[in-house]
């Protein structure tokens, strides 16, 4: 016999892209996510090739013995791809969760053997 | 066959505001829009879209359909925003019993320090301050979808509660908000005599 709340959270959840602020730091880009709820363990983030897959979880899960009177946000699942540019290091990528907010930097490679051209006038 | 996949995300991408919204203000809006039959799982169903972009979009997209869909995404959140009432920061959740009322809050970015619990009355105010990254020389934004700034919502609570024993904490960017009904509104049970 499954209670009204195992049956709910055997669910699929709703999928949500977050918003995305992305930041060019010079040397590297920052990604940051908004990922309300969700906890570090219940985060993901991974490369496949060049895209960059990142989700989370965020289960706010009803209180016992509550009614709801007001429901603005459920459960969900934050989710969206990148497909990286060929300038990412992809092996320095670093991710790390505050206050709900997802930051993935991702370092740009040092280029090499690039140089200015001087442009002489005749 | 580009177009036909820019359509077809940009569907997705309508379907899955719909459910925002309709999340937020309940189904009767939805209704209202005439996609009452709408709701996130059948929408991701199919599989799920992916959003592809490149971080890079600054040096040109060229005959990158993402183009047209970063700047259709960005239009359709500008069209949707006025609808979202007291605005789209701080979602707010209300569970109520008897005894008490829980306020939960979905605050990204804010921490413990930013944010102010007041009551007034019946009144619960949330108000703060997102605060945004401050950026150096030679730093700049390629996209930029949240909001910074003060925000400030008042949510009404059903009844009086006892101002010293609200409790409030956050965590994970959601704030929680623990108010125990004042005793003097609880209602009293009357013990019924027979004759």
């Amino acid at each position: 016999m499954t209670t009204e709340i195992e049956k709910r959270e055997a669910e699929p959840l709703a999928r949500i892209s977050p918003d995305v602020d992305l930041i060019d730091h010079g040397s590297s880009y920052e990604l940051r996510a908004d990922m309300p709820g969700v906890a570090p363990g219940d985060l993901s983030v991974n490369t496949e090739d060049y895209v960059l897959h990142l989700s989370g979880v965020a289960r706010s899960s009803s209180p016992e013995g509550f009614r709801a009177a007001r429901r603005e946000f459920g459960d969900c699942e934050y989710g969206i791809s990148y497909r990286l540019s060929q300038e990412i290091d992809l092996d320095a990528i670093q991710a790390r969760i505050s206050n709900g907010v997802l930051s993935v930097e991702l370092p740009k490679r040092e280029k090499k053997g690039s140089r200015k051209i001087e442009v002489e006038t005749a | 066959m580009a177009h036909y996949d820019t359509y077809k995300t940009l569907y997705k991408y309508i379907q899955e505001r719909y459910i925002e919204i309709s999340r937020q203000f309940g189904i009767s809006f939805a209704y209202l829009l005439g996609v009452s039959n709408i709701n996130a799982s059948n929408c991701w169903k199919e599989g799920g879209v992916e959003m592809l972009m490149w971080p890079t979009y600054r040096f040109g997209w060229g005959a990158d359909p993402a183009m047209d869909m970063g700047r259709i995404h960005d239009e359709i959140n500008r069209i949707f925003s006025g609808y979202r009432g007291g605005g789209r920061f701080a979602a707010v959740n209300v569970w109520t019993n008897e005894e008490a009322i829980k306020v939960v809050a979905e605050l990204p970015g804010v921490g413990p320090d930013d944010v102010n619990v007041q009551i007034e009355g019946t009144t619960l105010e949330i108000g703060g301050e997102r605060k945004a990254p401050e950026l150096g020389d030679g730093e700049s934004y390629l996209q930029q979808d949240m909001n910074y700034g003060a925000f400030r919502r008042l949510v009404e609570l059903p009844y009086e509660v006892d101002p010293d024993k609200v409790r409030a904490r956050c965590r994970d960017g959601v704030l929680e908000v623990e108010l125990p009904r004042s005793e003097a509104t609880k209602p009293k049970k009357i013990a019924v005599k027979t004759a």
